[in-house]
């Protein structure tokens, strides 16, 4: 049976990093909008799984929240809320902004 | 990783009057600020419900779930219930589980629970906080179902062969919590004082609350 990216039971890998390190501010804001868009239905806790479970190799093998945020922008590209090339410009704007 | 070969940068917008709230330019702080920008300005998501999020989000803490545990130990009637139906009796509590279930496992002297999410990495977020990296770490999700032993050393914690070990491997609808042994030498001890042994680590059995 062809095991995919996510079902990582029994897979090789090597020993746990167990150092601790709290979640950063983007992240808790990632957390926060996918919550917010689940308590209005607007995207679901398996939507976001799929999508996740979809995303390129190299991205899924991202940290956590670096995938999840690639998963959120496909997903809601899907429901055309937004295309990716619309958060890319304004992630330029945002950073022409602070560079200023 | 770089940071210019993902997607197009075709827009240029200009937004005045709007002070981004990150101040650095890793590429997903960008992400993060310019999704929640667009998802604000085109209505999917009000301010309001962000801060709220954000408030729930930073206001659990795994001490919430200590609570739990040391009452359970303390109180037999609310560990049976917390048995029964875990979401309904951390409710009691003021605890929410959100959409998912809440399944408790009681550590005994023949059992040792521990919880993993293969698949994602699911938690019971709502009552301890977001999960430590290790737990959505690939060693810890590949690992913890084929050697949860050898797992278990590298937190230290060491089990008779006489044990039995049982992983439990969460979903998204349904969140584990490992009801540890309550450690010897802890008789009399109130719930607030036995609250603060239970360690989030101990809820996800990878380590045994100590005295």
């Amino acid at each position: 049976m062809n095991q995919r990216q996510h079902d990582m039971g029994g897979m090789d890998a090597g020993p746990i990093e167990s150092s601790a390190h709290d979640a950063e501010p983007w992240a808790k804001m990632i957390t926060s909008l996918a919550a917010a868009m689940r308590d209005d239905d607007i995207m679901r806790i398996d939507e976001l799984r799929r999508a996740l479970e979809d995303l390129p190799p190299d991205i899924y093998s991202q940290d956590y929240f670096e995938r999840w945020s690639e998963a959120m922008i496909n997903l809601l590209e899907e429901k055309g809320i937004w295309t990716r090339n619309e958060v890319m410009g304004r992630m330029d704007a945002i950073k022409a902004k602070l560079e200023g | 990783m770089t940071t210019d070969d993902r997607g197009t940068h075709s827009h240029d917008h200009d937004h005045p009057g709007t002070t981004p709230d990150v101040n650095e330019t890793g590429y997903y702080e960008l992400m993060a600020e310019a999704m929640k920008e667009l998802l604000i300005e085109k209505g999917v998501v009000s301010a309001d419900d962000l801060r709220r999020n954000l408030e729930f989000l930073d206001s659990r803490d795994p001490v919430d779930g200590g609570k739990i545990i040391a009452r359970a130990w303390t109180d037999p009637d609310f560990k049976s219930r917390l048995l029964e139906d875990g979401t309904k009796a951390v409710e009691e509590m003021g605890l929410t589980m959100g959409d998912a279930e809440l399944v408790v496992v009681e550590n005994t002297d023949d059992v040792h629970n521990m919880i993993v999410c293969t698949l994602c990495s699911c938690y019971p977020r709502t009552i301890l906080g977001l999960p430590p990296d290790w737990y959505k770490s690939k060693s810890y999700r590949s690992r913890a179902v084929v050697e949860p032993r050898s797992v278990l050393k590298e937190f230290g914690t060491e089990l008779p062969d006489s044990k039995t070990v049982r992983v439990h491997d969460s979903n998204a609808d349904m969140r584990y919590l490992v009801l540890p042994q309550q450690p010897e030498g802890t008789d009399g001890w109130s719930a607030d004082r036995l609250a603060e042994i239970v360690t989030r680590d101990a809820m996800v059995g990878v380590v045994l609350p100590q005295a």
